[in-house]
């Protein structure tokens, strides 16, 4: 991670002309090397009641990293944002900040900065007000406190608009106060919820830029809550999933991509989806197939030799869309359902003889279908094997 | 390692409870103040009310009070006294809540007209808000006093026997003046409703070619109408509680005509020491305002919820 | 404007005129009439007040009477006030009902803060134990609320005014309703930007309710200050009496001066005045709300 030497007013000009997104007061930034921490959870349980929101979660941010924690609403990703805050108690397990234990330590007083998905920006406060708050609850001088919000105004570009009230801020504006009022108290990590949903879909690329600029630019660790998929893939250096409360995969986004844990993960990481395909074993022309409604699909040696190893009748394959093109002479009969252009690109579903889904990725010069056209499909790329039981990922297998 | 693991679990199993414990501390350090006043001076009198209706007052201070039971509850409030007085200050509620109601609405559609200089004649309405019963009753008192009184001379009573101390008059005598003092606060509450009322329902009514009495009975009442309960309720509420125009005026005279069930109840528990039947007079009064003020609840919880 | 509008449109021109034209400054004139008719009978017993306060007193009750102070004499204004007692009356009542007031902001402000911001056991019930006094009138519990104020050694001071009052169920439920339409993002904000919960109270939840604050606040003002059946049991000086309880013996005992009984009303009344006139908006929204409990 590159990060300038924080803590000086002084402009770096090696990267001023760097970027238009955050600027170079970013140098500025009152962001000291070192001030980043680690933030664990240890066999973190919490229970409401009969309802348990997350169950025995073990996972850990490094110091200076950005950790996504991705899930479908409801999976207690925000519980355990929550619980690191110390806005909830956890039912039995440990939170830890730069190693420290931290479950008995207030909320106020755990260093942490949270960036809510509403901005919970204090509407009869002025921007500057609002950036000054945290500041004014540690008692820090008033010329002191000029200073940093100044600082930090300037290296979001708010400095235009500090006595205005949030009600007269656009969404994108109202976002950057709701930043800035984390970065001005210097914490040991920010905690973001869901940031950026608030946001429409131009203005959110952009912020997400924004983002990930200054996550590099400056030594924090961020741990970030999203439900989209694609923002943890393109934000995070890694990738928390969970779901049900019960962590499923942290990896780097490249890894959670190649190699799902489950197929869960396979399922809820990429779009459109990996394809997932029940079937059974069986050995035909010399070699060991996987039965699909609408016909089959081929294994390469490491799998066949996994099938075999683990004497599997039932099979579950995944496919990601890239791994599956049409061809002629392909092993699988299916009917085109749906076409979805995307730029570059198109989607397409098709329809499996038993009323299945799967879908395809193909360049968007490759000839338009019609709906209801009968074609044929092969499997081209990596397989991936799953457990018919638990759904964990057994083997990926590259064709 | 195990045991360090161990050791940190047992260590995160007793800490939970301790910031929630703390926390609850708090609430209720935050709830305490109101809690106690409340615990001291409304439910615990309250019960103790009850309690002192089962007892008859001895006929001389520092005698012992008698346990009588029910006795004492079926004995008051089949008594002639208490429905005399009851049915006094039902009749009271009939001169003063109706005819308030009418009069603020009047006034309320008067000064809701666009004529230059409206806001003068608001303030002038909405200004007996500021009169309290006892400043309202000193004002009539003098104002009726049959040797100098004003008023009096002007009815034509001067030097006779004055309308407070008429048996057929005292009653509404205080009437008008409860009245008076609360038709500034009807008119407020009534100018907000109609104002509320939306004006393009006006209009169309009058493109429907409806003439000015079909408007207002057929628009303007029926969107005034919450608050025409709300301010009935309000009023014999409030007509149930009248003790100041009373103490002031007439003493709950002549001859008991005004002698409302609050000012019997004051006299019987401040004046005669007849304890256990004021205890049995409060009673009564709880209950009827509880049944007032349940309509009253229930009312305003709907239109809370209607509102938001 | 009425000229321009008749050249535009020539032929509604006749219609106008045939139906309204002729009728509305008559009826103009009758709104007028009846307009100042109302105000005369409501604003005159007032009116006449402050006369009689003016005219010496023996011209009070002289025939026919004065309806106007030609040589207002303002010097009963001072024997009201001072011999009168106004003046300690106003002091007692100021007094009674700001401590009543600002108590009842308190801890109105801090349990609905309690019942909206934070979790505790048995908070529904003691919610509804708050709410369930508003059903309880004052007239229910005199007899032994005196008995506790005598056995405090309270008779006739000024706790025995105030402290019975300190709570209000009214107050909690109009703060509680304010307190729930704020966001609770806010409250999360600003645990983590450092502030405990009386700072988060008087920084974010205070300024954001100002409205609710200075309704409720005017109408337990306005409660306390009308109060007089309570401060008629529990005053027996003129030290501790307030407003309504001195303008009772005012009419008593004073009665050969009617002019001194007649500025004592308006002095007695003017501090309201006053208010209601400085705070008309929130007096509505007060009025209103606070008619719950009437």
């Amino acid at each position: 991670m590159t990060s300038p030497p924080g803590n000086s007013t002084e402009i770096d000009s090696s990267r001023a002309d760097f970027t238009p997104v955050t600027d170079k007061a970013l140098a500025a930034l009152p962001l000291e090397r070192g001030a980043a921490s680690s933030v664990a959870l240890e066999g973190i349980t919490k229970s409401y009641g009969p309802v348990t929101a997350i169950r025995d979660l073990t996972l850990e941010a490094r110091a200076g990293e950005f950790l996504v924690l991705l899930g479908p609403s409801g999976c207690g990703k925000t519980t355990a944002l929550r619980l690191v805050a110390g806005l909830e108690d956890p039912t039995s397990g440990t939170v830890r900040i730069g190693g420290r234990v931290v479950n008995d330590v207030d909320a106020k007083d755990r260093d942490v900065a949270m960036v809510f998905q509403s901005y919970a920006l204090y509407p009869h406060l002025s921007v500057g007000r609002n950036i000054e708050f945290p500041l004014r609850a540690r008692q820090v001088p008033a010329s002191q406190r000029r200073q940093l919000v100044a600082t930090v105004a300037e290296s979001l570009r708010l400095e235009q608009l500090l006595d205005r009230k949030p009600a007269q801020l656009s969404g994108g504006q109202r976002q950057r106060v709701a930043l800035a009022r984390a970065i001005v108290r210097r914490p040991r990590a920010f905690l973001m919820d869901e940031p950026l949903s608030n946001l429409d879909a131009q203005l959110r690329v952009q912020m997400r830029a924004e983002l990930v600029e200054l996550h590099t630019r400056v030594d924090i660790t961020i741990l970030y809550v999203t439900h989209d998929q694609v923002e943890a893939m393109t934000m995070g250096q890694r990738i928390a999933i969970l779901n049900e409360g019960v962590l499923q995969q942290l990896d780097t986004p490249e890894a959670v991509y190649r190699r799902p844990a489950n197929a869960f993960v396979a399922g809820f990481v990429g779009s459109p989806p990996m394809n997932i395909l029940r079937g059974r074993a069986v050995a035909e022309d010399d070699a060991l197939w996987v039965a699909v409604p609408g016909g089959r699909v081929g294994l390469s040696p490491p799998l066949v030799r996994a099938v075999e190893d683990r004497a599997l009748r039932e099979v579950v394959v995944g496919l990601r869309p890239e791994a599956l093109s049409l061809d002629p002479n392909g092993t699988i009969a299916a009917a085109v359902s749906l076409v979805e252009l995307v730029g570059h690109e198109q989607h397409v579903a098709l329809r499996l003889p038993g009323g299945q889904l799967v879908w395809i990725r193909m360049g968007s010069e490759a000839p338009r279908m019609r709906t209801g056209q009968d074609v044929r499909i092969a499997a081209t790329g990596t397989v991936h094997l799953f457990d018919p039981q638990t759904g964990n990922l057994i083997e990926v297998g590259n064709e | 390692m195990g045991a360090r693991h161990r050791a940190r679990g047992a260590h995160a199993r007793q800490r939970p409870q301790s910031r929630p414990l703390r926390k609850a501390g708090a609430a209720y350090l935050f709830v305490l103040p109101a809690l106690v006043a409340f615990g001291v001076f409304v439910f615990y009198p309250l019960v103790k009310t009850a309690y002192l209706g089962f007892f008859t007052s001895p006929p001389a201070p520092n005698l012992p009070s008698h346990y009588v039971g029910l006795t004492q509850y079926r004995a008051v409030l089949s008594s002639s006294d208490f429905l005399d007085s009851l049915w006094r200050t039902v009749q009271f509620v009939l001169y003063t809540v109706p005819a308030g109601i009418v009069l603020g609405i009047g006034l309320a559609m008067l000064a809701n007209q666009r004529l230059a200089g409206i806001r003068i004649f608001r303030t002038i309405y909405s200004s007996t808000v500021a009169t309290s019963a006892a400043v309202a009753a000193v004002i009539f008192f003098t104002l009726l006093n049959p040797q100098v009184g004003l008023l009096s001379y002007w009815l034509g009573r001067k030097g006779g026997s004055g309308v407070l101390q008429s048996s057929s008059l005292a009653l509404p005598a205080v009437s008008v003046v409860t009245i008076w003092q609360n038709i500034g606060f009807t008119f407020i509450l009534m100018s907000a409703a109609l104002q509320s009322v939306p004006d393009d329902l006006l209009e169309a009514a009058r493109v429907d070619g409806a003439s000015s009495w079909l408007r207002f009975r057929s628009v303007t009442i029926p969107l005034l109408s919450p608050m025409i309960f709300f301010t009935t309720i309000v009023g014999v509420i409030g007509g149930f509680q009248s003790f100041g125009q009373i103490d002031i005026l007439t003493q709950g005279g002549p001859n008991n005509h005004t002698l409302l069930l609050i000012y019997d109840l004051y006299q019987q528990a401040f004046k005669y020491d007849n304890t256990g039947y004021a205890a049995v007079l409060s009673v009564a009064l709880f209950g009827i305002l509880l049944l007032l003020t349940f309509m009253q609840f229930w009312f305003f919880q709907r239109r809370v919820f209607y509102a938001r | 404007m009425r000229a321009e509008h008749r050249n535009a449109r020539p032929h509604e021109e006749r219609h106008v005129k045939g139906t309204f034209a002729l009728r509305r400054p008559v009826r103009r004139i009758a709104r007028y009439a009846l307009l100042v008719g109302m105000a005369v009978v409501v604003a005159f017993p007032i009116y006449i007040t402050v006369v009689n306060a003016l005219l010496p007193s023996a011209q009070i009750g002289a025939r026919p009477p004065t309806l106007f102070p030609t040589h207002p004499q303002w010097g009963s204004f001072r024997a009201a006030f001072s011999e009168a007692h106004l003046g300690i009356y106003l002091r007692n009542s100021a007094i009674v009902t700001i401590g009543i007031t600002a108590a009842q902001l308190i801890t109105s402000v801090l349990a609905a803060y309690a019942f909206v911001f934070l979790r505790f056991p048995a908070r529904r019930v003691i919610f509804m134990v708050c709410i369930a006094t508003l059903m309880v009138p004052l007239e229910a519990t005199i007899l032994p609320n005196y008995r506790t104020i005598e056995m405090l050694g309270w008779y006739n001071t000024f706790p025995a005014l105030i402290v019975p009052f300190v709570g209000s169920g009214i107050g909690i439920f109009l703060f509680r309703q304010a307190f729930l339409g704020l966001p609770r993002d806010l409250r999360d904000a600003a645990t983590l930007d450092g502030y405990g919960h009386l700072r988060f109270l008087t920084r974010v939840v205070l300024p954001l309710n100002r409205p609710v604050t200075a309704a409720f606040g005017i109408y337990a003002f306005l409660t306390a200050w009308n109060q007089y059946l309570w401060p008629l049991l529990v005053t027996q000086t003129n030290s501790v009496r307030t407003v309504q309880i001195g303008l009772r013996q005012l009419s008593i005992s004073n009665f050969n001066q009617l002019d001194v009984v007649f500025a004592g009303t308006v002095l007695g009344a003017l501090p309201i005045f006053v208010l209601l006139f400085v705070f008309q908006r929130q007096l509505v929204r007060g009025l209103t709300a606070g008619a719950l409990k009437g």
